[in-house]
């Protein structure tokens, strides 16, 4: 016992030693290679909520082959925004894509981002940026609601979102989110919010417009932690839910079923997934950032994109690489009109309204 | 005379140059941020605002979330010092054959916890899980969703929550002087008599500090109502999650957060005050060690044996679900069946050799290793002046120490950013978000006020005439606490460090705030992984995740508790 | 050797120790003796450097060391609970001192081993560790870690209290001895007065932070200076006003009502010594015996009031309760305050 006291010790700081050495040399080699390939390579730090099954990985090789060597942050669409305000003094990111225009007009109101007109700008549609060129448009999502087939006809299938509030057959049928943080779950909200504005309303709402959402939240299963909403939908289960374009493929794929897409006559909500280059700072030099925008927008690059990923491009000349999927949505689905800087304004609240008086 | 003047002044120095380091430390991170989030949350408009309170008091599922709060505390109290004195009792009074194999059983709370935990009793219980499945089977009429809401997450939570009673309860058990038994069998009392009468009591002090950090843990409850609480039970940690994620609601997460602290400061009294009132010492000098008690009465030592062994099936089928499913694929663990053509080596192969699997244990390791080693030496230093000098100003800084026990994590990783996030005189004008030392920081703060408590209980453990001894010998100072005092608090030193590094290691609601981009930590990969959107393999990563954090947890409690109970050790 | 001079010790507005001088002679066995709270171990903590003195030196061979460090003053201790190193053996316990002072390890070892010789501690003792070791070996260990160092000095804080009578009676032999042998000049801290007349060469007796009475055993019990060193050591009859009165009138003894009067229980005599002129006969009634062994003591009704002294017992029954004795005080065995 004797001799293993002090033995203990020393192994104990031997590892807290080599620990800290790997650490150190780690962080250092690491930042060697960055300093050193910079000449040669285009580094560039990408934070994105827009790059998970497989996309990033994807993106990383294409954007190494044109010479840009990409380190890819992913996070959910909150906590990226949250991060990268909170590093407003000390940003990491270079560039990020993938956030929808209401959190890229948080991001500018933070001084967070530097103007920039990429090449492709003529390639958009009028109007479709930021009239500062803050932002930039890149991928459309259209939130819309899905069936599970085995379970529902076109004709037993809600055909509205009210449906599933009226209709006490649905009850329990539906995924409600049980998570209000991200893009794709806040346009459900908004979706049905905004067919009941009314100026003397709590915030902005009709009296009518907080019932039914209250209702539709009651009606709903809420799929708690843990549990996957798509393999509920798969199964059965709950056999109605909701998502965005490019997400459908890949749910149909991974659980092998066949979905149906709800095409309310109002429409439905749309978000577009913008891109941007970080403000850094007064000696920052934008010019690997700007090379990156001008490539990743490019008909070329979203036209790829979008035919790997099922994606619909904002850019007009890569829009014919869609797939008949993306397609098709885009077809059988009509975008609902909505004042989305009113819905800007008032998105924050009505979360948290939802948060404390609904669920 | 000039050689005293020197070692006084030298005294005086070092002593003043520890005084403005920690006050340093204080004002600038456990002080500053925290004032800040508070008031930048109440005072945003430059004028305080009544409206959060306003609005949580108006909203149903806030006041429900606190009053289910409440209830699971109190429940909790309840059913976890039932089960946590029975399972001290079958491993540490009573002779009960097996009893060592139980007793690892019982332990296994100790290596994993939060969402790995609950997930585990999910493949049990839940809708797909086997019991429910086998039960389903014999009654078809029984909803498969049966284990959900109150019930269910005190069913979760009774069982995860008694690993400070077989830490701190047997200890207690094993110093029952044997005589008081004996003597109360020679006056004729009943076997059950003797265990209420004479052996509860001595437990009794140990109880309550065990019953004020349960009720603490049912108040701060997270994974296990997230989980399986459904929608009728909610809590409040989770919302504090929330609202703290958006940034127009933090207000609402720093007023409920701000109950938490109270309720905390509320308990904190409890907690001195119950241990003022002293741990009963046992008044023999000639004590002999308790022998284990055979239950003469065979109907009740049939019983205790089988609540031993049903106990033993509850702690170890979870744990058993997770590793055996950490060898099968996504299928498999989606939908809770096994099959021999599921199974796979694969998602072991891809973390042994793929780096981006492997690298969040690394991060992790090493963070949670600098955290413990960091907050453990500090806290040695600072329980040692707090031991040393007992004044006004070391109780002020042991109170200053126990702040982060008051402020919910998350609320205090928000305070460090909004600090933080821009040039501070205090920090030398660095900034900290987005540096890899912000997490550190955060860790080595919320690490604080345990190790303290922990540590201060062990210099306050031996006799104060060894350092007068020492010193007698011709012993300095430096020279006394390392080679007499160090060697004595060692043990519990050894295992502080063991349990802050195991606590660490996967933690998320801290980390998600403050770690480096770059650097991804486990406790962030695992949750990203349960996240929908992730990609097919990596819920089955998760379960190979959860059982090399298992391994680790293992081997470091072996190195604590396992190697025989000669040492001394307050814990 | 040691010169306590002037020595003043506050603790916070409480005086524990008032004004103390003393002198211990080197090779001497001095024993500070008290009750609890007298400031005996604060004044011996203050010689040692635990505590600085507010107010006074402490002068050890004509060195002022009140303000050396502990450490520097080369004064070796044993404490009460022995505060022996619990993570340590025997052999490490004592070699402790010496390895701090950076002896080499050869002689450290004989040192140590000729220290265990002196205590006997055996060898296989040694290496064993502290804690397995019986009440009384862990005392040997603990005195001769302080002798390790050979120190000019050696204080003793009560190191017998945690021991049974038998065995302390039988350390406190071995103590003596061993301090005869070494020559070390010795303080001594006890609340026993047995222990303290048997083995001291001078006492100095402490009441509330001042010393009341220095002197040889011998001249604290026969001639105690106080009031409260008479009553503190041995046991002593306050002599009634009834009975000092009764004295006065048959001796010419003169007696100052202000005063009070004792006598030693075993000065009160029931048969008068051949050649005894002076005793006072007074008549008295067996109230209570207790027998001790080798002795009885007896409680007494004279005059209303109650004395009571010891009688040898050499196996007859020699009074009962209700019989009627005579006592015998001789003037000169009177004590007065």
């Amino acid at each position: 016992m004797k001799v293993k006291k002090p033995l203990l010790l020393v192994i104990a700081f031997m590892l807290v030693a080599s620990i800290l050495a790997g650490c150190m040399s780690n962080d250092s080699t690491k930042k060697d290679t960055a300093t050193d390939t910079k000449d040669e390579k285009k580094s560039l730090v990408v934070y994105s909520n827009s790059v998970s099954d497989g996309r990033g990985d994807w993106l990383t090789k294409k954007a190494a082959e044109s010479g840009f060597e990409l380190k890819i942050v992913e996070a959910g669409g909150g906590d990226l925004l949250n991060r990268l305000v909170s590093e407003k003094n000390n940003p990491l990111a270079d560039v990020v894509f993938g956030l929808n225009q209401m959190n890229f007009e948080t991001l500018k109101t933070n001084d967070l981002l530097v103007p920039f007109e990429p090449e492709w700008t003529a390639e958009t549609p009028k109007g479709s940026s930021d009239k500062d060129n803050f932002y930039h448009p890149l991928v459309e999502q259209r939130i819309f609601m899905i069936y599970n087939k085995d379970v529902y006809t076109e004709e037993t299938a809600p055909k509205d979102w009210t449906d599933l509030i009226e209709n006490e057959e649905f009850k329990g049928k539906y995924h409600v989110p049980a998570n209000l943080g991200g893009g794709t779950n806040r346009s459900v909200i908004y979706g049905m919010l905004m067919r009941h504005v009314d100026k003397n309303g709590d915030l902005g709402i009709s009296e009518e417009g907080w019932k039914e959402i209250g209702v539709f939240f009651d009606n709903g299963y809420k799929t708690p932690e843990g549990e996957d909403a798509n393999a509920n939908l798969a199964s059965g289960k709950v056999p109605i839910s909701f998502t965005y374009s490019s997400g459908l493929p890949g749910i149909e794929e991974e659980f092998g079923f066949e979905a149906g897409i709800v095409s309310p006559e109002v429409g439905v909500p749309t978000t577009v997934e913008q891109v941007g280059i970080i403000n850094k700072g007064k000696d920052q030099d934008t010019a690997v950032a700007e090379e990156f925008i001008n490539w990743f927008g490019s008909a070329e690059v979203q036209g790829a994109w979008a035919e790997q990923f099922g994606s619909l491009p904002v850019n007009t000349k890569a829009v014919e690489k869609a797939s008949d999927k993306m397609k098709q949505i885009g077809e059988i689905t009509t975008i609902q009109k909505m004042d989305y800087t009113f819905i800007a304004e008032h998105i924050d609240d009505w979360v948290e309204k939802i948060e404390l008086e609904i669920f | 005379m000039k050689k005293f003047i020197n070692i006084h002044v030298h005294n005086k120095i070092y002593l003043w140059l520890v005084g403005i380091i920690l006050t340093w430390f204080i004002a600038a991170f456990l002080v500053l941020p925290n004032v800040n989030i508070l008031y930048t949350t109440f005072f945003a408009d430059g004028a305080f605002s009544l409206e959060p309170f306003q609005k949580l008091l108006s909203s149903k599922r806030a006041m429900n979330s606190l009053l289910n709060s409440f209830i699971l505390g109190i429940t909790l109290v309840i059913t976890v010092n039932i089960t946590g004195v029975f399972l001290v009792l079958v491993t540490d009074y009573f002779a009960i054959k097996g009893a060592k194999i139980l007793r690892l059983g019982y332990f296994t709370t100790m290596i994993y916890g939060g969402l790995i935990l609950v997930s585990g009793y999910q493949f049990i219980y839940g809708n797909s899980g086997f019991l429910t499945t086998l039960l389903v089977k014999i009654f078809p009429t029984m909803n498969p969703d049966w284990f959900v809401g109150y019930p269910a997450v005190v069913f979760v939570m009774t069982f995860a929550c008694t690993t400070n009673h077989i830490i701190f309860l047997s200890n207690a058990i094993k110093s029952i002087d044997y005589q008081t038994v004996e003597a109360a069998k020679n006056m004729g009392a009943s076997p059950w008599q003797i265990l209420i009468k004479v052996v509860v009591p001595v437990l009794r002090p140990v109880l309550t500090t065990l019953s004020v950090l349960l009720f603490a843990s049912g108040l701060g409850a997270m994974s296990a109502p997230l989980i399986v609480g459904g929608k009728d039970f909610q809590t409040i940690s989770p919302m504090i999650l929330t609202f703290a994620n958006s940034m127009s609601s933090r207000d609402l997460a720093a007023l409920l957060a701000i109950f938490l602290g109270i309720s905390q400061i509320a308990l904190l009294y409890f907690i001195t005050r119950a241990e003022k009132k002293g741990f009963y010492m046992s008044v023999s000098k000639v004590k002999t060690k308790i022998e284990k008690q055979k239950i003469e009465n065979k109907a009740a030592n049939f019983i205790v044996h089988l609540f031993a062994y049903v106990l033993f099936a509850i702690y170890v089928l979870p744990i058993m679900a997770v590793i055996i499913f950490s060898f099968t694929d996504t299928y498999s663990i989606s939908t809770g069946t096994l099959s021999w053509e599921h199974f796979t080596l694969d998602n072991y192969i891809k973390i042994l050799t793929d780096a981006s699997s492997y690298e969040p244990f690394v991060i992790s390791i090493i963070y949670s290793g600098l955290t413990a080693i960091i907050v453990v030496a500090a806290m040695l230093c600072i329980a040692r002046i707090i031991h040393k000098y007992n004044n006004k100003l070391t109780t002020s800084l042991e109170y200053s120490f126990h702040i982060p026990w008051l402020i919910p994590g998350i609320l205090m990783a928000l305070g460090l950013i909004i600090t933080y996030d821009k040039p501070m005189p205090i920090l030398g004008n660095i900034v900290l978000t987005g540096t890899l030392s912000l997490l550190l920081i955060a860790y080595v703060i919320e690490k604080i006020p345990f190790t303290l408590r922990i540590l201060k209980a062990a210099y306050y453990s031996f006799d104060s005439s060894l350092e007068d001894a020492a010193k007698n010998l011709g012993a300095g100072s430096f020279y006394t606490f390392v080679r007499v005092i160090l060697p004595i608090v060692l043990p519990t030193t050894l295992a502080i460090l063991a349990l802050n590094f195991n606590s660490q290691l996967a933690d998320y609601d801290l980390t998600v705030f403050l770690y480096h981009p770059f650097y991804q930590p486990l406790g962030i990969v695992i949750r990203n992984n349960t996240d929908p959107t992730a990609s097919i393999d990596a819920k089955a990563m998760n379960f190979v995740y959860s059982v090399i954090l298992m391994a680790i947890s293992a081997v470091v409690i072996y190195f604590v508790y396992g190697r025989g109970s000669k040492k001394k050790n307050i814990l | 050797m040691i010169t306590f001079q002037d020595i003043q010790v506050k603790f916070g507005d409480f005086v524990a120790i008032q004004n103390l001088n003393l002198n211990i002679k080197e090779g001497e066995f001095f024993t500070f003796l008290g009750p609890s709270g007298c400031g005996k171990t604060t004044t011996l903590r203050t010689l040692v450097g635990f505590i600085t003195p507010t107010n006074g030196k402490i002068i050890v061979d004509g060195e002022n060391l009140t303000n050396t460090p502990i450490e520097k003053r080369k004064i070796g201790m044993v404490f009460q609970s022995y505060a022996l190193f619990p993570t340590m053996t025997v052999y490490e316990n004592i070699a402790f001192g010496l390895k701090v002072q950076k002896n080499k390890q050869e002689e450290i070892k004989k040192r140590v081993e000729e220290i265990a010789q002196v205590v006997d501690l055996t060898d296989e003792q040694l290496i064993k560790n502290v804690s397995a070791l019986s009440g009384g070996q862990q005392q040997r260990v603990a005195i001769a870690r302080a002798l390790a160092l050979a120190p000019k000095i050696i204080v003793l804080d009560e190191p017998l209290s945690n021991l049974d009578a038998k065995l302390r009676k039988q350390l406190r032999k071995e103590l003596k001895k061993l301090q005869l042998e070494q020559g070390i000049t010795t303080v001594y801290v006890t609340h026993d007065q047995e222990e303290a007349l048997t083995l001291s060469d001078r006492v100095a007796v402490f009441n509330n932070g001042v010393v009341e009475h220095v002197g040889t055993p011998e001249e604290i019990y026969n001639q105690s200076k106080t009031e409260f060193v008479c009553n503190f050591i041995g046991d002593a009859n306050v002599i009634s006003q009834e009975i000092i009165e009764e004295i006065s009138r048959k001796t010419n003894m003169k007696v100052d009502p202000a005063k009070k009067y004792y006598i030693r229980t075993e000065k009160i005599k029931t048969k008068v010594l051949e050649g005894d002129q002076h005793s006072v006969a007074l008549q008295a009634k067996v109230m209570s015996k207790e027998f001790y062994g080798t002795y009885s003591q007896y409680k007494y009704e004279v005059m209303g009031t109650y004395l009571a002294n010891i009688e040898k017992e050499d196996g007859n029954v020699q009074y009962l309760e209700g019989d009627d004795v005579t006592l015998f005080i001789n003037p000169k065995d009177i004590l007065q305050y």
